[in-house]
């Protein structure tokens, strides 16, 4: 793989993680007695590893330039790998903590192990670990396909997707031990948000520079929402992460808003991160694979149309409805519902162009999981959006907020939406990457798909009667007008639930498994048939980009 | 590539690009989505039309209902009081006789005294009162500064070792750690509590010899306190270390430690955080936990 590097790219490469390195070390050594060596020490640890391999395959003959006349899926295949490790790891560390809530004791008397350290593990793990990973990879894959034009080089993805990695690997080794700077999904210290920043303008460079070397007219839509995704989380990680660090050699660092105005920042970064990180990116997913595996026409353009701007435009306004009835002023709340009931119909149009795109197809939904899970993913998306815009509205939301109903909406995203859409990719771009006919075996992918639909329909349903049931225990008065119940009352009435959640996130988890196992044996089945013929390089000829990389 | 074709299924034709096999129709919007859209949009000006909303410099449009979320919930707040006050009014007039002798109060300390100590106190003297180690059992018969509905109400109001400036005071000295006595003298007034206690205690050959050691030792500095009896003084809430109930534990380590270190148990003072009507609900309800 190493091998495919130019001499000039590996050279980059060596420089790129031996100056990585030497930050790693510096800071280490400036900030020897804070926490923050840790994480020095780690980054140094991981670009050596990178540098040990590089300097193995630098006398490696100078690859053919016949390569450069193909489309570059290297970095496509370390992504997809990535995610699914990260995908298990992530749900691995959900499910403890599910169980952590059932069995508050389970922490074995270790601070590390307490709930609120280990919560931004399993959410960055599975939104940064395993859906950044799935984004990164994917939206390579598609802006290649559909622009017709080669990656202009082979440096900038590594640099993307190792650099992204190193991200979500000092992130998640940081939280258990205490460093976090107590933002939901923004947990990371202000030295890792700098490290991100310039990682994702790589990205956004790279992703723009393929773009402008297209063979098209016209940009698909799938590359809309990537590059929407791309964009706007860049201005969103910025914005929020604005802080003063205590000293160079600290972990610690204050936040430039205070009070309300920092809760609004955080609750604008916090809802467009689902908007932009979790909704646009898989949406250029769903664009390019569901109409490729269906074999079907978009259903409607115009829809594309409508809902792309419709989601870009108002979701930008909406993050107000997670601060209903605080000390936000209340017109500020009064916006947020507005924009958010705007927002149901464009994403109920993308949901709809998803489904009706299947007109024609069904009877492969009905025979092929791959298809199965894209379609159940547009379905859940149509859900949670319809169920998202329903608790915006005030009086809704001082039923549905602090309870696990939240919980329950998220994963009805996250495991529905979100996971579905990655799995029904993944099973579908695989074979593709490794030119082979299918997933090394059908029937585990339809034991996946069963398994994933019962874990996120158990999750779901108890978590609705948990959050429903908790709402209303909070806010029933008996005839002398004082509370019926006690918090604990409703939290010993939330234990079944707590524990049908954990059952459900277990079959959801082992499904995450399978895909794991799947993958790997599809890819060893692929290189031991690959050197038995040359077959490959017969189906390789149709998928062939228009425009080569430049000769570097 | 541009070239329009008619897709057979639908009957549309498509836009005429093609992404690496992906073609799009042209399908017109259907008008049902249309019509969702503006009914949405409606909504949403109709709402702020009537709602807090805009923005206009330093200040905002207000709303054509005048509705403020802060003046809705100091209305609602004054009308749940209201609805509440002559009940509060007969607990507070009531005295401790009375209540228990009034259905209608008792049937609202069983319900209300339960919940205001199930999210105040179950934390540390667990859901059924039962406590835990360090923290008394309310349930039994074992008190500390008493089981009159009275004194618990005060023990509420200021607190044991508290911030409280009227707080009750119950310190058990560090007799070890302040060098007052050493470990063999602690070792045998420890075989003296536990064996007036009827607790197993290590037959030695010098048993006897240490038991009286310990006796005159408990005899001039602890008797003070905890009597010459060992039964303990409600009035200073001193434990009776001959009752088999152990704040602290019974084994012969963990009354070596309550010696050597001393012990400061401190429960809070509720005067700030719960009314007076709660804390009389809660001081009935806890001498009738059982
Ligand atoms: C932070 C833990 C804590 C909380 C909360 C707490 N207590 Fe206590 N309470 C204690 C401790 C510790 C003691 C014993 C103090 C000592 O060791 O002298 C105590 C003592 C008492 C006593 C005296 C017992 C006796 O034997 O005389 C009463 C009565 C009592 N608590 C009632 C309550 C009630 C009612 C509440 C709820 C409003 C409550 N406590 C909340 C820790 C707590
Ligand atoms: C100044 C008064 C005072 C003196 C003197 C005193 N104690 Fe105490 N003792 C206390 C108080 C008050 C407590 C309860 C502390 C608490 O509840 O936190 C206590 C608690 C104890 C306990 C723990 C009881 C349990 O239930 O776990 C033991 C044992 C004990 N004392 C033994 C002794 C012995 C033996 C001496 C003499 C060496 C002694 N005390 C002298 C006030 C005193
Ligand atoms: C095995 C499957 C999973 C299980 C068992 C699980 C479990 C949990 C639990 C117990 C919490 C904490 C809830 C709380 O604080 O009360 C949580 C939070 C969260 N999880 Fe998961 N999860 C799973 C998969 C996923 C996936 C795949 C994603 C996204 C791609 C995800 C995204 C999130 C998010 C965003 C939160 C924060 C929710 C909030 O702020 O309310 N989870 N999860």
């Amino acid at each position: 793989m190493l091998a495919q590097l130019s001499f000039r790219e590996r050279n980059l490469a060596l420089c790129a993680a031996g100056l990585v390195m030497l930050v790693g070390l510096l800071v280490t050594a400036v900030g020897w007695q804070d926490l923050i060596a840790v994480h020095g020490v780690i980054a140094a640890l991981y670009t050596a590893g990178i540098i040990a391999l590089l300097l193995k395959h630098r006398k490696a003959p100078a690859p053919s330039p016949e390569r450069l006349k193909e489309y570059y899926d290297d970095p496509t295949k370390i992504g997809i790998l990535l995610c699914l490790v990260w995908g298990v790891f992530g749900m691995a560390v959900g499910d403890w903590i599910a169980w952590l809530m059932a069995y508050p004791d389970a922490t074995f008397d270790a601070a590390w192990a307490s709930f609120g350290r280990i919560r931004p593990v399993h959410t960055t793990g599975v939104i940064f670990g395993f859906g950044g990973n799935a984004l990164i990879a994917t939206s390579l894959h598609v802006v290649q396909r559909t622009s017709r034009a080669r990656l202009p080089d082979q440096f900038s993805p590594w640099f993307v997707l190792l650099g992204y990695n190193l991200f979500c690997l000092l992130a998640v080794i940081g939280y258990p031990l205490g460093i976090t700077q107590s933002k939901e999904y923004a947990e990371p210290e202000w030295y890792l948000d700098i490290w991100l920043v310039i990682v994702w303008v790589a990205y956004l460079v790279l992703y723009l520079r393929t773009l402008a070397r297209r063979q098209e007219p016209h940009i698909y839509v799938a590359n809309w929402y990537y590059l929407a995704f791309i964009l706007v989380v860049a201005v969103l990680h910025t914005v929020n992460n604005l802080a003063v660090p205590i000293a160079v050699g600290s972990t610690k660092s204050y936040s430039l808003f205070s009070g309300v105005q920092d809760a609004m920042t955080q609750w604008w970064y916090g809802h467009n991160a689902v908007a932009f990180f979790l909704t646009a990116g898989f949406l250029g997913m769903l664009y390019y694979y569901l109409p490729k595996c269906a074999g079907r026409p978009i259903y409607s353009y115009r829809m594309s149309i409508i809902s792309f701007w419709g989601i870009t435009f108002m979701y930008m306004w909406a993050g107000s409805h997670h601060l209903h009835y605080t000390a936000l002023p209340q017109w500020v709340q009064t916006l947020g519902v507005g924009f958010s009931v705007m927002l149901i119909v464009p994403s109920w149009g993308s949901a709809a162009n998803a489904l009706l795109t299947l007109n024609g197809a069904w009877h492969r939904v009905r025979d092929d999981a791959t298809l199965r899970f894209m379609m159940v993913a547009a379905v859940f998306y149509g859900l949670s959006t319809f169920e998202g815009s329903f608790m915006a509205i005030r009086p809704v939301n001082s039923l549905s907020h602090y309870t696990d109903w939240t919980v329950g909406h998220v994963h009805s995203g996250a495991l529905g939406w979100v996971a579905f859409i990655v799995f029904g990719s993944i099973y579908s771009l695989v074979p593709w990457l490794y030119k082979c006919k299918g997933m090394y075996s059908k029937y585990l992918v339809e034991i996946h798909f069963w398994l994933a639909l019962s874990g996120t329909l158990i999750y779901l349903i108890s978590l609705w009667n948990a959050g429903i049931t908790q709402g209303l225990m909070w806010r029933t008065y008996n005839e002398s007008g004082e509370l019926t119940y006690s918090f604990l009352d409703s939290m010993i009435a939330m234990k079944p639930y707590y524990i049908a959640r954990g059952i459900g996130g277990f079959l959801f988890l082992t499904g995450a498994c399978l895909a794991l196992l799947n993958v790997v044996m599809t890819i060893k089945q692929a290189s031991r048939e690959s050197s038995r013929s040359d077959a490959s390089t017969r189906a390789a000829a149709v998928d062939l980009p228009v425009a080569g990389a430049p000769q570097s | 590539m541009s070239l329009i074709e008619r897709d057979n299924h639908s009957g549309y034709t498509t836009t005429g690009h093609e992404w690496n096999g992906i073609k799009e129709l042209n399908t017109p919007i259907p008008r049902i989505v249309l019509i969702c859209l503006a009914g949405t949009f409606l909504f949403a000006v109709t709402y702020w039309y009537l709602m807090p909303s805009w923005p206009l410099g330093d200040r905002f449009y207000p709303g054509k209902l005048g509705i403020d979320q802060r003046t809705t919930l100091a209305e609602q707040t004054r009308e749940a009081d209201k609805l509440k006050r002559s009940w509060i009014q007969s607990v507070e007039a009531a005295d401790f006789e009375a209540i228990y002798f009034d259905n209608a109060l008792m049937a609202a300390v069983n319900d209300s005294g339960a919940r205001l100590f199930e999210d105040n106190c179950s934390m540390c003297h667990g859901r059924l009162g039962v406590g835990n180690l360090s923290y008394p059992s309310l349930a039994d018969e074992s008190w500390l500064w008493g089981d009159d509905p009275t004194v618990i109400y005060e023990t509420l109001r200021v607190g044991i070792n508290s911030e409280h400036p009227e707080s009750r005071n119950a310190i058990m000295p560090a007799f070890g750690q302040m060098g007052v006595l050493d470990a063999g003298t602690i070792d045998d007034v420890v075989t003296y509590v536990r064996t007036e206690a009827r607790l197993p205690v290590l037959r030695t050959r010098d048993a006897s010899k240490r038991l009286k050691a310990g006796q005159a030792t408990y005899k001039l500095a602890c008797s003070g306190c905890h009597g010459t009896d060992l039964k303990g003084n409600q009035s200073i809430g001193t434990p009776n270390l001959v009752d088999r109930y152990w704040l602290y534990g019974s084994d012969k380590d963990s009354v070596f430690e309550s010696i050597w270190s001393g012990r400061q148990g401190h429960m809070p003072s509720w005067e700030a955080r719960l009314e007076p009507y709660e804390r009389k609900l809660l001081a009935v309800y806890t001498t009738t936990l059982d």
